[in-house]
């Protein structure tokens, strides 16, 4: 495909993760002339999510690059399926039982059906009425993306599984709470939502240092409770204080009632998606896209009157913009402000299993935040996801778990994994309580999330994804640095629906474009 | 627009009035005359020194296909913009047919075509996975020919050979041939429709819409309450 790239751009993105995509979304809508690159063959950078196949050649690359490797370590894979099952396997099961067993799967099997898997990098939730659903929807970039409803919110109690009652719904029907509870716990969520600030700061002032467990407790709620709200309403450990877990709870509270039975939803084909959607706005509002486009070096000078540009080395190229802005995994070191950042790295694990880890009349889709558990300090956050979220094939569910990282993520996580899977490998089809592993993956990410100066004003650097369960920090990112390199610009206004368009079969030539550009290339191909 | 009505081609048989609604991709080469076969077949124009379009996915063509059955045909271009073929999944997903233009003057163009195609192939399928019809323009062919598009048998057996579902000579400029493609292309696309149909989505999908959003952050203190505890 042609490679003859203009040279001179207002605003050069480098790398495609989600900051980036918004940012170089953002610039192109309000007019500024953008050239967006990425080094790799595939948008979403560390927030990218992969076919089988494409997980495939990550794994190989993490494993031989040593550039990756700064990403991305500790990385152990795991097959606990045969390479192929013998067909008479198959069928002789299908004679014994009269109803069609699960199909058992072989490593030839997930191969064959590569394309079916969405596998995140970055698995994220949005709250119903967090920051990205508001951006999507004020944007109208919503429409290039679907989501489905978290169905439930699960927790480990007493050495089970449990669903959290989130909704006042939930909280009656739920029998795992007494009346008494029933009544406290009501209470208690209406004092965390709050009816004004003054109340607000008049009911948490002596607390908010002080860990949110010791309010809870203050309050009067029994232990089950506690953990109910401290570790999955708020997502916190015993250390959280009382301001965090307010925080935490609100933004869970306030985002019930929207869209479902919980406060989250889940993109369709993964989080992946959602860097692409804020992609294709910007090539739609004239965005140039040029992907498989390492930079080779990144130079900044200054033109007369004070003013500088970036100059940018790619293959042959030399590109200028005035801005550039550059995700943190495609930044020269050199670039950035060489004080170190204090950040703990992410333990993370993916696992493809053939059932999901708690039955359910309907295809779930699953929270679980793992209290901490043999005495580490930070839980862990589960998402399981199935078929119909289009991110694996009918039969399986993938699992993702995310902690912060103490020893290394299969020593961290192992332990919860082992709680909720059997990972002894074996006949798919015996009788078991808790779904069969069939695959998974264990890695480390550094985490790449703290904000970073770079050592020119013109240079934006990106942050990486962070250990969080939402993507509030990204838009909050992009916001800023679209300010930064915008000053009084709209961020993201909503963009025309194509139906403003309509030609029918024998109407006259319509009306005016509502914006219009000349496309200088075009123009001179089409003579 | 929900991406849900796409794939769904409801038909609204009580009134006997069939409406589909398909979305068909134009690709192909910088240059190639994409954008001007679009604006031909939709707007009924062409011009050497058009404007390029910003800010529009797709245009939209509404085809009286006959008596009972209307279609709505959305024309996604690449625009100039994911010029090198870079295009997002959003610009895939979903897509029923497909246009492969090449320009028969520059036979650098043809020999795009079979990576072309073979991007499409992998990016976008129909629900029972085979690849979804796509036919191939042979665009400007009011100019001078380079290459085997000069033997229209060469140029089958190529069709053939490479799986696409027919060819067409054709010249935005001179208005040849572009509506008998799309006619050709939107019968290919019906003979899946039955395929299209099955595959009607769940209802579980979510398309943030911002008209309910907008009716439901208008909520009155009260009800935010009882629906957030």
């Amino acid at each position: 495909m042609d490679d003859d790239l203009p040279s001179d751009f207002q605003v050069i993105v480098v790398g495609t993760g989600m900051v980036e995509s918004i940012v170089a979304a953002a610039c192109s809508r309000i007019g500024k002339n953008v050239l967006h690159l990425d080094s790799s063959d595939h948008y979403g950078g560390l927030w990218a999510s992969y076919n089988f196949d494409g997980l495939q050649k990550f794994i190989k690359e993490v494993n031989s690059d040593p550039k990756r490797k700064e990403q991305v370590y500790n990385l152990s894979e795991k097959w606990y399926i045969e390479k192929d099952v013998p067909e008479e396997a198959e069928e002789s099961k299908t004679e014994d039982k009269s109803e069609p067993p699960k199909k058992v799967w072989s490593q030839t099997k997930f191969a064959a059906e590569y394309r079916k898997f969405n596998i995140d990098m970055t698995p994220k939730l949005l709250f119903s009425r967090g920051p990205l659903v508001e951006l999507l929807i004020s944007s109208n970039i919503a429409r290039y993306a679907e989501f489905r409803c978290v169905t439930r919110v699960l927790t480990w109690l007493d050495d089970r599984l449990t669903p959290v009652p989130c909704s006042r719904a939930d909280v009656f029907a739920t029998e795992t709470v007494s009346i008494l509870e029933k009544r406290q716990l009501m209470k208690m969520l209406t004092a965390i939502v709050g009816n004004t600030e003054e109340e607000m700061e008049q009911e948490f002032k002596d607390w908010n240092e002080k860990p949110f467990k010791d309010y809870l407790t203050h309050k009067g709620l029994t232990p089950n409770l506690i953990h109910y709200v401290l570790f999955a309403i708020a997502g916190g450990s015993d250390k959280m204080n009382c301001r965090d877990g307010v925080r935490e709870s609100k933004k869970f509270l306030m985002s019930l009632g929207r869209y479902g039975n919980t406060p989250f939803l889940w993109p369709m084909y993964g989080s992946g998606e959602l860097p692409q959607c804020f992609c294709r706005l910007c090539a739609v509002f004239g965005g140039v896209y040029c992907l498989n486009r390492p930079i080779d070096k990144v130079e900044h000078k200054v033109v007369d009157e004070g003013k500088s540009v970036v100059v940018i080395e790619s293959r042959s190229n030399t590109l200028n913009c005035d801005h550039l802005v550059i995700g943190i995994n495609e930044c020269p070191k050199d670039l950035i402000s060489p004080e170190p950042v204090e950040c703990t790295d992410i333990s993370k694990a993916v696992f493809v299993t053939n059932g999901t880890i708690m039955s359910s009349e309907k295809e779930p889709l699953t929270l679980l935040r793992f209290p901490p558990l043999d005495g580490a300090e930070h839980g862990v956050t589960v998402l399981e996801v199935g078929p119909a979220t289009g991110s694996c094939p009918k039969g399986l569910f993938v699992v993702y778990m995310i902690a912060n990282k103490t020893a290394d993520a299969e020593t961290d996580l192992m332990p919860y994994a082992q709680r909720i899977f059997d990972m002894s490998g074996g006949d798919q089809n015996e009788p078991a309580e808790k779904p069969k592993c069939l695959w998974s993956v264990f890695y480390n990410a550094h985490d790449s999330s703290a904000p970073v100066a770079s050592l020119a004003d013109n240079v934006h650097v990106c942050s990486g994804p962070d250990a969080g369960l939402d993507f509030d920090r990204a838009v909050e990112q992009a916001e800023q640095i679209f300010k930064k390199i915008c000053p009084g610009e709209e961020f993201l206004p909503r963009a025309p629906d194509p139906e403003e368009i309509v030609f029918e079969d024998d109407a006259t030539p319509g009306p005016d474009f509502e914006r219009t550009i000349d496309d200088e290339d075009e123009q001179k191909n089409e003579e | 627009m929900s991406p849900k009505q796409i794939k769904s081609s409801h038909a609204t048989s009580s009134a006997e009035r069939r409406e589909h609604l398909y979305k068909i991709l134009v690709i192909g080469e910088l240059g190639t005359g994409k954008t001007s076969i679009i604006k031909r077949y939709v707007h009924q124009f062409f011009s050497q020194h058009y404007r390029a379009t910003i800010g529009v996915d797709f245009a939209l063509k509404v085809l009286n296909w006959d008596a009972n059955t209307i279609i709505r045909l959305q024309l996604w271009d690449i625009a100039g913009q994911e010029r090198f073929g870079n295009m997002t999944r959003v610009y895939y997903k979903e897509a029923v047919g497909a246009f492969i233009v090449f320009d028969v003057s520059r036979v650098a163009t043809f020999d795009a075509v079979v990576k072309w195609k073979n991007d499409l192939d992998t990016k976008v399928q129909l629900p029972d996975g085979s690849p979804i019809p796509c036919i191939l323009l042979a665009n400007k062919c009011d100019q001078q020919k380079e290459g085997i598009v000069n033997s229209p048998a060469k140029m089958d057996e190529y069709c053939r050979e490479k799986g696409f579902a027919g060819w067409f000579e054709t010249s935005a400029k001179e208005n040849i041939n572009i509506e008998e493609a799309a006619r050709s292309l939107v019968n290919k696309i019906l003979l899946n429709d039955k395929l299209l149909q099955n595959n009607d989505k769940d209802g579980e999908r979510i398309a943030l819409d911002h008209k309910i959003a907008n009716g439901e952050n208008s909520r009155d203190p009260g009800g935010n309450k009882s629906c957030a505890c």
